[in-house]
This record gives C-alpha cells, structure tokens and sequence, in this order.
C-alpha cells in the first residue's frame, strides 16, 4: 500500500506540475487575468512540491521498512544495512536519484521562484522529468507475488560516508543547474526591454554561484571518495562518471565570469549577456547529456553504480525537449537585433580569453569522453580515451587559464615580466634539485601556481585590493593546481611482496621513509570480514610515525572483494597502503606509496567553496551592517522582505 | 568464471613471484625501470574490468600483463615497443592514449582549434586589432 501511495503522489506531482505549467502560459496569454492565475500557479507548484516531497519520503520509508516488494529496495538495501545507508540508499541508483533530483528541483523552484515565468517554466521541466521517471524509472515498481525474503545488498563501495555527502551535494548542483536553465529561458522569453529581466540577470547570478558552489563540492567529494574508498589510491581518472559532473563545473566557472565585468548604466553588457546565455544552456545540456551518457551504460564507467541501456533513450529526448526550444530561444533574441541601438562597450578582452580558455577545456573533455563512442559508430572500431590523453591536452589548458586568471592582479606590464620570470625560475630551479615525472608538466604546473600565488602577494600591498572573494577562489585554484602538480610529479610508490616482519624505505623530496609489516589480524564486522595488514611507518631517525592499516574485504551480502586503503593524511604528505592478492600463507601483494601534497588538491577545492559562500553572503552581511539598514542597493520593486525568493535575489 | 579466475591469478601471481626466484617487481634493475614499467601500466586499459589501467585493475589477465610488461622492461625492450606489442595482442582499444592518426586527428587536434576558434571569436566581437593598425 505504501509504495503505491508513493506512486500515486508521483502521479499526482506530475499532474500538478502541468496543470501549473498551463496556467502559466494562460496567465501570459490573457494579461488579464494574470494576477488570479498566477496566484493559482504557484498554489499548484506549491502542491506538486509537497506530492515531490511526499513521494520521496514513501520511497526512504520502503526502504526503512524493507518492504522487498519494490523492486528498487530489494535491489539496493538488506534487512543488515544500518538504517543511515537504507535512507541514503534512496539516491544509491538510477530511480531513487532521479526522483531525488526532482524532488529537490520542485522545492527550489518555489523557494526561489516566486514570479512568472520562471515558477511555470520549472513546472513543465518538471513535468519533464516526471514522465523520465515515471515512464523509464519509476522507483516504485513492485515485485509481485515472488516477493523476496531478503534484499540484495548496497553495492560496497557505497558503503561509505561519501555515499551520504557526494551524491545529495552534487544533484543540489545539478538541481542549481536546471533553475539556472528555467531562469535562462525565462530571461530569453521576457526578452531584452523588460524591467524584469534585469532582476532576472541579478538572480542567475545568484543561481549561478550558488550551482558552482555545489558542482565544486560535489567533485570535490567525489574526487575525496574515490581516492580514499577505491582502493587505487587515484584522485581522478578521467572517467566518463566523473567528466559527467566535471564538464558543468567547468561551464559553470566560466559562466560566473560573465558576472565580473561592470555593467554598463545598471545593464549588463550584452555580449557577455549573450555568452552567459549560451553557456547556462551549454552546461544544462552537459549535464543531462551526462546523466545519459552514464545512465544508459552506453560508455563503460568504473563508478556506474546504475546502468541500463533503455534509460537512456528518455533522458536523450527530454534533452532534446529542453535544448532545442532553448536554442531556438536564443537565435531569435540574441543573434538577431542586437546591432543596432548605442553602440556599447566591449568588455574587457582577458575575461573573454579567460572564459574561452576554459570552455575549449570544457568541450575538450566532453569530445574526449564521446569520441570512443563516435569512433565507434563510424564503423572505425574501438579505441580508448583515457587519463593520460586528457592530461596532456588538459595541463596547457590549466596553464592558459592561470595567465589569464593571475594577469589582472597585475598593476603594470613591468609586475607582469618580473612575475613572469620569478614563476619560470623559481619552479626551474627547485626542478634541477628534484626530478620530476615529467619535466614540461611540472614546469607548467609549478609555473601556473607561482604565478597565481604572486599575483594574490601583489594584492597584499597593493592599496586598492579589490574583489577579496574572486581571489581567494583564485588562490584555491593555485593551491589545487600546486597539489596536482606535486602528486602525480613526485608520488613515490613500490608494488611489492610483503609479509610479516618485512619492510621497504621509501624516500620521497629528500626524506626517507619504512614501511614495516608487522602482521595480519582478522577483522570482523556486521558487514564484512576483513584481512588486515598493520604497517607501521617509521620516518628517517626510526622514530615510528603512524601505524597504517589496510584492509582487504569480503562482503558477506554478496561476497564482492574490496581494499579498502590504510590512509595516514597529513598536511605535507599522504602516506598511501593498500592490500592485494593473497601469494601465499602468509605475503600479499602490498602498494606503498606517498603522495606529496596531495591533501592540498581538496584544500584549494575548499577555499573555492569557501569563496563562494562568502561571496553568497556579502551582500547579506552588508546590508546588516551598515548603519541605516538600508540595502546598498534598490532591488526590484515587488521585494517582499519576508519571502525567500527575495532574500536570494538580494544576494 | 569468478570462481575460474580466483585460482589462476593466484598460480599467476605465484609463477610472478615465486617461480622466477630472484624476479618480483622490486628486483627491477633500478628504480628508473620500474617507474617505466608502472607508467606503461597505467597508460594500458585492462581488457577485464570496465575502464580501469591495468595498474590499478585486480584481474587475472590484468596481473599477467603486468607481469609482462615487467618481463620486456627488465629484458631492455623500450616503452613504444611494449605499447606497440599490447596493441597487436589486444587491438587500439588497450591503449589510453590513441595514436595520433587521421582517425584521431580531431580528438587531437580539437582542444586547439577550439581554443583558437573561441579566441578570435573574442578578438572579433570586441573588436581588438593590433596597436599598429589602430
């Protein structure tokens, strides 16, 4: 009974969401009436939230329940999982997450619409989504009458913390992505005189930083997860899985740059209006091109927890559903008629650059990912794209995009050159002293970040230091960059036999250190039961220095073998163990390595959210502030202090 | 067939490291080689598992070609040569990194021309011309 009342407020969500939807375009059809029928719409979109709510609800109460008769809890959840993995089992697949994404998209899109057009827009890409599910994914089919006993397990590798932070933080991102599209559209059907539309340019940037800081966490995390759970000791693979929710973030982050530049009379400026239109639909595309990319099994992904091929076909039409009238949109208002009118200033070059910059990286890794498929499809057989291709056409990229990100910090062409030259000896010099890898990456790696960081030291003394937040997001990218640079230049490592009481020194920059087994112990849990080496890390004087502990498990659900790593994190170095095949009695095949810097990665990774935040809230801690209590700025006329939508748009 | 492979990689494992003795990866001559030979690992998809290096794969087959690329390292055969070998025994797709050839031009030559086309595109709409001809 329960998950048919969760098919049914599914059901119900859907039909709301049209029904607002209608009354949307009825409301732009007879002006008026407008008011009434757009009160009416949003008391529907509040509605279809609560069904999208409510539905989600009887889903994660399936799963606490272990009710095996739908077939998407027996698939994912056993009666042993702890209850915070039954409910984080909810978005573990392809169903749940989906209905996931909706869900929260629903409640979004009322918090933080609260005029016409955008609530009906979001409505019918609801509607959108709701058939994808509905039709192609419903999470509440039932297993009728071979009800199961006992439900298949939570695949392991799941198993984890991350799966309870990654995935929500990345489709919030995903769901900020789909509002930035609904506000894009908006913006492109309102056209370009209304009084509204520039409230509604204010509030994709909003939006936009809002989605950058959900995207950035989500890849953070999921780059956190998969070095520390995988078992490889990889912080990104290039896989489509992870390009999936790379190739928006990129987008995103060029996106946030069309905000930068001063707007003209309180206008933006239309070429960047233009660009930040293109690019919102380019990453929204990207996304759900991804979704398909990954849900449809169609390219093989060592992180595809939910495949199947059938998936896919309704996410590929509902992306066509959303990009052609959205492009068709855009040629209408924004290639035609823009020339005449004042002439207008161009914005400033090195942003455009900049931006240029990291779309052709965007795009880049979105034809690296399709091409094996296209290679494919022409009949010329199969070939791979993997990490070290991307890596050699993604490093000079980073590095372009560092010139461009550092060159505006810069009084004078003279602090450039003497900037220039201290990031191409300073990284030099310290490279005669430690071998790299690769001697070019390094050096552009090395040269990317010293530049970065001078141009932050030059903001230290410079009297007029501007934009505080976009440089400590900028910082973050140098610190990202520095720890890339450093792990995969100076990671040392050795693959190797070990058994108790036997040992390897490994040194790495200079420093010396041993890694002795000591010996096996078993290890039993509710889930697992595990072989564990302890390993204890012995620094230059043989003083100890931590003990490491990896693990090598079997399952007792379903008997699937993991390794589960022996991490030691610390600021300069990560000490790395991870546990192989069992040789003999008692040896393993043991990976030791140490990996310089490479806690830096999430740390730049952090600052940038951070940067986000702060930037969220500025204009909030502003107006406290500041003694009148007035808002530094007027905002549109129809503010209501009390409602949410307006207290985003005052961000 | 998991059952199969259990067994195997286990004698593989053991022919790896205990047949040949004095042979296990840390007895490569020297550490240059044994970066060699793991780069080459990486730069390999194992023809087992869905989209992992062969580095990182615990496949059966995956510990053979391992093996194997340790085998040509220490024999003094150069990192094309290995490469070029994996291709002929288990076709383009084993290889990360495609060639560079007329049907990989525009996965190669893409991130350029991208970049290339998007700067001018930048130059024209801001109207930028060189100091000279201003």
């Amino acid at each position: 009974m329960l998950a048919e009342t969760g098919h049914f407020l599914l059901i119900l969500a859907i039909v709301v969401a049209l029904g607002s939807g209608c009354l949307m375009l009825a409301a732009h059809w007879q002006p008026g009436r407008a008011p009434y029928l757009e009160r009416q719409s949003r008391a529907l979109a509040l509605l279809g939230a609560c069904s999208w709510l409510g539905a989600m609800a009887v889903l994660a109460l399936c799963f606490i329940t272990d009710d095996f008769s739908v077939a998407y809890v027996a698939n994912h959840s056993n009666t042993a999982l702890p209850l915070l993995f039954k409910v984080a089992a909810l978005w573990g697949s392809h169903e749940g997450s989906l209905l996931f994404w909706a869900a929260l998209l629903a409640l979004f899109a009322v918090l933080f619409f609260n005029t016409e057009p955008t609530l009906g827009l979001s409505q019918w890409l609801l509607v959108g989504f709701g058939l994808v599910i509905l039709l192609s994914a419903n999470p509440f089919m039932r297993l009728l009458p071979g009800v199961p006993p006992e439900g298949r397990d939570l695949n392991p590798v799941l198993q984890d913390i991350g799966l309870i932070l990654h995935p929500p933080m990345l489709f919030i991102g995903y769901v900020f992505l789909c509002l930035m599209f609904v506000q894009v559209m908006a913006n492109l059907w309102q056209g370009n005189t209304d009084k509204a539309h520039q409230a509604g340019e204010r509030r994709l940037r909003t939006l936009t930083l809002f989605g950058w800081l959900f995207l950035t966490g989500g890849n953070v995390l999921g780059s956190w997860w998969a070095y520390n759970e995988l078992g490889w000791g990889g912080w990104w693979f290039w896989d489509p899985v992870e390009n999936a929710a790379f190739i928006p973030w990129l987008l995103t982050t060029a996106l946030l740059h069309c905000f930068v530049a001063p707007t003209v009379n309180g206008k933006p400026q239309p070429l960047l209006q233009s660009a930040a239109t293109l690019l919102t639909i380019t990453a929204f595309g990207c996304c759900l091109l991804g979704s398909f990319l990954v849900r449809s099994g169609i390219v093989q992904s060592v992180h595809a927890f939910a495949s199947s091929p059938e998936r896919g076909i309704s996410l590929l039409l509902l992306l066509a559903g959303c990009l052609v009238p959205a492009l068709y949109l855009f040629a209408v208002r924004h290639l035609k008629g823009d020339g005449q009118g004042a002439p207008t200033p161009a914005p400033p070059l090195l942003l455009l650059l900049g931006m240029a910059v990291i779309a052709s990286a965007a795009l880049t890794v979105l034809l690296g990912t399709l091409y094996p498929l296209l290679h494919e499809l022409l009949g010329l057989g199969k070939i791979s794209v993997g990490a070290p291709y991307f890596n050699s056409v993604f490093v000079p990229l980073v590095w372009l995009a560092a010139l461009a990100m550092g060159w505006r910090w810069f009084a004078s062409h003279q602090q450039r050159l003497q900037a220039a030259i201290g990031a191409l000896l300073l990284p030099l010099g310290w490279l005669y002293f430690n071998q790299p890898d690769s001697m070019l990456y390094a050096l552009m790696g090395l040269s990317a970040a010293c530049w970065l960081l001078f141009a932050e030291v030059t903001q230290w003394f410079s009297s007029n230091s501007r934009r505080r937040w976009a440089r400590l997001a900028h910082l973050g990218a140098a610190i990202s960059i520095l720890g890339a640079t450093f792990v995969s230049q100076y990671e040392t490592e050795a693959v190797l036999r070990m058994g108790p009481d036997t040992g390897k020194t490994i040194s790495s920059l200079g420093s010396d250190y041993s890694f002795v087994y000591r010996e096996t112990a078993r290890v039993e849990t509710r889930a697992f039961h595990a072989i564990e080496g302890r390993i204890e890390l012995l620094g230059d004087d043989g003083m100890r220095l931590h003990w490491l502990y990896p693990q090598r498990q079997s399952f007792k659900s379903n008997g699937m073998e993991m390794s589960q790593a022996g991490i030691v994190h610390g600021v300069w170095q990560d000490f790395y163990v991870s546990m192989g095949q069992k040789l003999d009695d008692n040896t393993y095949l043991i990976r030791l390595s140490v990996k310089p810097l490479v806690s830096w990665l999430w740390l730049g990774g952090g600052l940038m959210m951070l940067a986000a935040i702060a930037s969220l809230l500025q204009p909030l801690l502003r107006a406290r502030l500041s003694p009148t209590g007035q808002r530094p700025q007027k905002l549109d006329d129809n503010a209501k202090p009390a409602n949410p939508a307006t207290a985003a748009e005052v961000l | 067939m998991k059952l199969l492979f259990l067994p195997l990689s286990l004698v593989i494992a053991l022919v790896f490291f205990s047949s040949q003795g004095t042979f296990a990866a840390q007895d490569l001559a020297g550490p240059e080689k044994l970066t060699l030979a793991m780069d080459i690992a990486r730069e390999l998809r194992c023809p087992m598992a869905t989209n992992q290096s062969l580095f990182e794969s615990e496949n059966a087959i995956a510990s053979e070609l391992k093996a194997q690329i340790y085998l040509m390292v220490n024999e003094g055969k150069n990192r094309e040569q290995i490469l070029d070998f994996m291709t002929q025994r288990y076709g383009e797709q084993i290889r990360y990194q495609p060639k560079l050839g007329i049907n990989t031009a525009l996965l190669w030559g893409a991130p350029l021309l991208l970049f290339l086309g998007l700067a001018l595109l930048s130059l024209k709409l801001t109207g930028w011309r060189p100091a000279r001809m201003r």
